[in-house]
């Protein structure tokens, strides 16, 4: 019986690294196919990897090189998106995306934001799942901690000094958990780019609807409803309508 | 049930007639179709009526399209009720205007009118539209004292080109406002009105002997965008008009005084007017048609240069390409440059600077390339091409920007060039490439799920927890205070009588009895404020007791009665009280203290 659990567990071991030696040999492969230049192979490659469970921010970087190389922008701004969830401040990252957008199509000449509205936004997006998982967390107990103490402390001279700690402590918890659920609920769905050249956006989910706008190849949008062929499309400019979902690509 | 077996019957001829009401009333739905004339003149107008009596909905109808007339207002529907003797009846009327567009025969369809459920047909009707008596072009018009028309610069243009249509008032008569609210509708047609002042300049004409003043109320630029025989519809507009006052009929006397303009009673009145129809034939654009030919009907001049023609690879230069002339401005493209392999381009900005001359489109349109070259060398851009249908010739042109060369150079630390339409930090982006992929990073996760993951939950789970301990333990522990508190003060009274029983049933005098009584009062006191007695001495009873609001005097008593039972406790024979004396007097205090506190 020991020996049978023990044949399980080493088939399970080599299972897994055979596996991981799987995935690690594409992406080589792909590596190499994208240093001879050769861009659609490495496509295909770094697809395959993408087609396992494992995800990567070098992967989606590299695959989001070789579309650029092959002027597949959409898709190009789509995977450097993806990288740049997984790994927010990496420099070739947010360089590669940056450079990618600009042979956008669709510009939209927004007034400048506030700087303040600037930097939260911009600390917003570099923080990733997990560092904003783990400030939420001691926030979390500093937050719990501070109110027993406050509750314990009676009439205490340390009441003065608990109360305020808590109050800032417990208005920045309430604003990594809101970031926290909202990049959690909407892990996979809240922005699509546009991978085709040109798409029309239209006025309502129906085929025939009357086309309210065209947008271009790698203009991204805020997805805020779907149906089951559609997504309503919010675009930065503010402007909204309905787009088929082969359309797009989402992260 | 003998009862109901009455009624039954009675219930029944009323259903019976209720019934039979609705019956006749259904049968008795009439719907009738008319025409308000038999014969109109071109450019007349006509109403086209169905009536439907006897029905509460109202009726759905759909007028297909008719040859020869177009549609001028409508539907217009009026509902009419009326009781007579007691009788109801209802009639529902739906009109549309139509306006007369040349001679001929028009015959109405049947139509179906669906009421409800049911579907009626009314009846064919004919109408016949004659010419007006003078047919020389004037036109009936010119006996009116105003009418407006519509006088086209052309009727036969091809596809692309533009002609002007005049909309222009004659009129014998006062007009109070020139104020063209809509453009015609002109299908097949791209329409830009030209601009004009609001209060037209008003020219004295003389048409067939008689004076009239002409205003033109609009003058429109049409392309078409199709080939055929197209129409623009008659222009049909609300002028305020001085007309004759109908009082005038009615005068009394003859007089040539009253008879001047002053007296003569003339008032505004708004009337609806319409102009002709114009027919254009629009002849499509000879065959062939060059390859590269995109619409363009006019004649226009294309030219491409660069900002410099040496400079560093990885610098931005801009690529502008303008089209100037005059045409169908709005309907075309700009070509787009072929660039060879090495050069980046980015998105351009465009210019339009398009305005009407001399009744047509004239200006130029112009769009500005970033191009940034990557590789040192001589790169030559094929000459940009435009192919044009000219009008003068008749024939396709195809104009040439010439070719278009630049030395690129390779340089390190160049100045990047700021274009407008990019930000200094995008052009700066420009100079840059794509970086190069990451081969040696192979760190590989599991793909992310929307799971927060088991550490997560454990320390919210956790900290919950300890926050709702905290918050039952500080509940429970100021409850049990309340309790000990409230018992001891509600216990007080009992207490108090207790210990003075207790030292009345001792039968000696003795100094135990004396601590009995000092414990009953210091212990009553202790226990309706809330403090420990035994800690307290007699000034400390004074302070505790006057700030509670207790009376001085009884303060003072307190203080008194206090000192001589402590001074006789401790020093026996200095005061000369006995036992029953000292309980009498604790009894005394006691109810005192228990009315205050």
């Amino acid at each position: 019986m020991r020996t049978f659990q023990m044949s399980i567990l080493m088939f399970a071991f080599i299972l897994n690294s055979v596996f991981a030696v799987d995935v690690e040999g594409l992406m080589a492969q792909g590596n190499s196919k994208y240093e001879s230049g050769e861009f659609e192979s490495a496509i295909r490659l770094y697809e395959k990897v993408l087609a396992t469970d494992r995800v990567s921010a070098a992967l989606h970087y590299n695959l989001g090189c070789a579309y650029f190389s092959e002027k597949m922008y959409g898709q190009a701004i789509l995977q450097f998106e993806k990288a740049r969830r997984l790994s927010p401040r990496d420099p070739d990252v947010v360089h590669n995306l940056e450079y990618s957008k600009l042979f956008l199509k669709d510009r939209f000449d927004l007034p400048e934001p506030m700087p303040i509205v600037v930097w939260v936004r911009e600390l917003r997006q570099s923080l990733s799942l997990g560092e904003l998982k783990f400030l939420e967390e001691i926030l979390f107990s500093l937050l719990i901690l501070g109110t027993i103490l406050y509750r314990l402390s009676g009439g205490h001279a340390l009441r003065r000094v608990v109360l305020p700690t808590t109050l800032v402590t417990g208005m920045l918890f309430l604003v990594m958990a809101g970031w926290l659920v909202d990049r959690t609920i909407s892990l996979d769905e809240k922005h699509a780019i546009l991978l085709v050249d040109e798409a029309a956006v239209s006025s309502a989910p129906i085929p025939g609807a009357s086309t309210l706008f065209v947008i271009h190849e790698g203009t991204s949008a805020e997805i805020l409803d779907a149906t089951d062929a559609w997504y309503e499309l919010r675009l930065e400019d503010g402007k909204t309508g309905w787009i088929i979902h082969e359309a797009v690509g989402l992260y | 049930m003998r009862k109901t077996g009455k009624v039954m019957p009675h219930r029944n001829i009323l259903i019976f007639l209720l019934f039979g009401m609705s019956c006749m009333v259904f049968g008795q739905t009439k719907v009738t179709a008319s025409l308000d004339a038999k014969q109109v003149l071109v450019q007349e107008s006509f109403t086209w009526k169905l009536e439907v009596v006897g029905s509460d909905g109202m009726p759905n109808v759909r007028l297909g399209d008719i040859d020869k007339i177009a549609l001028l207002s409508g539907p217009m529907q009026s509902s009419n009720y009326t009781f007579v003797n007691g009788k109801t009846s209802s009639k529902k009327t739906i009109s549309y205007t139509f306006v007369a567009l040349e001679t001929g025969k028009v015959v109405f369809p049947p139509v179906d009118v669906i009421i409800g459920k049911k579907v009626f047909k009314t009846q064919e009707l004919k109408l016949e539209i004659v010419a007006s008596r003078r047919s020389n072009g004037k036109q009936v018009a010119a006996k009116q004292s105003v009418y407006l028309r519509a006088m086209p610069s052309k009727t036969s243009v091809y596809v692309g080109e533009p002609l002007t249509v005049r909309y222009k008032l004659f009129t014998k008569v006062g007009v109070y406002n020139y104020q063209v609210e809509k453009l015609p509708d002109a299908v097949g047609f791209w329409a830009e009105e030209v601009p004009q002042s609001a209060q037209p300049r008003l020219v004295s004409e003389v048409i067939d002997g008689e004076r009239y003043n002409t205003a033109v109320l609009k003058t429109v630029l049409y392309y078409p965008t199709k080939s055929g025989e197209l129409v623009i519809d008659p222009l049909n507009t609300e002028l305020e008009i001085e007309v004759k006052s109908n009082q005038r009929n009615n005068r009394r006397f003859n007089d040539p005084f009253f008879n001047d303009p002053f007296f003569s009673g003339k008032r505004k009145a708004t009337k609806n007017f319409l102009s002709n129809p114009v027919k254009i034939n629009v002849m499509s654009l000879p065959e062939p048609r060059p390859r590269k030919f995109s619409g363009a009907v006019g004649n226009f001049r294309i030219r491409a240069g660069l900002d410099t023609n040496a400079v560093f690879a990885n610098d931005a230069v801009g690529l502008s390409i303008s089209l100037t002339g005059s045409g169908n401005f709005k309907a075309l493209q700009l070509p787009e440059p072929k660039l060879p392999e090495g050069i980046d381009i980015f998105k351009p900005e465009r210019t339009d600077n398009i305005s009407i001359k001399g009744m047509k489109h004239s200006g130029s349109k112009k769009s500005t390339y970033l191009l940034v070259p990557r590789i040192p060398g001589e790169i030559v851009i094929a000459p940009i091409e435009f192919t044009y249908f000219d009008l003068k010739t008749k024939k396709y042109v195809t104009r040439s920007s010439g070719q278009i060369s630049m030395s690129v150079y390779d340089a390190e630390g160049s100045q990047p060039v700021v274009t407008s339409g990019y930000s200094k930090e995008e052009v700066e982006l420009m100079q840059e490439d794509i970086r190069y992929i990451k081969s040696a990073d192979n760190h590989f996760t599991r793909a992310q799920t929307s799971a927060l993951g088991g550490r997560f939950w454990i320390i919210h789970i956790i900290g919950l927890l300890a926050l709702g301990g905290a918050y039952a333990y500080e509940y429970q522990s100021r409850r049990l205070q309340g309790n000990l508190d409230l018992r001891r003060r509600t216990n007080a009274i009992k207490a108090a009588r207790k210990q003075l029983n207790k030292a009345t049933k001792l039968s000696e005098d003795s100094e135990e009895l004396r601590a009995l009584l000092h414990q009953c009062i210091t212990g009553f006191i202790g226990a309706r404020l809330n403090v420990s007695e035994n800690t307290l001495d007699t000034s400390e009873f004074t302070e505790l007791l006057s700030k509670h609001g207790v009376p001085s005097e009884l303060i003072d008593e307190n203080k008194a009665f206090l000192e001589g039972l402590a001074m006789d406790r401790f020093a026996p024979g200095a005061v000369k009280r006995s036992a029953s004396e000292w309980i009498s007097a604790t009894q005394e205090l006691f109810q005192k203290l228990r009315r205050v506190l």
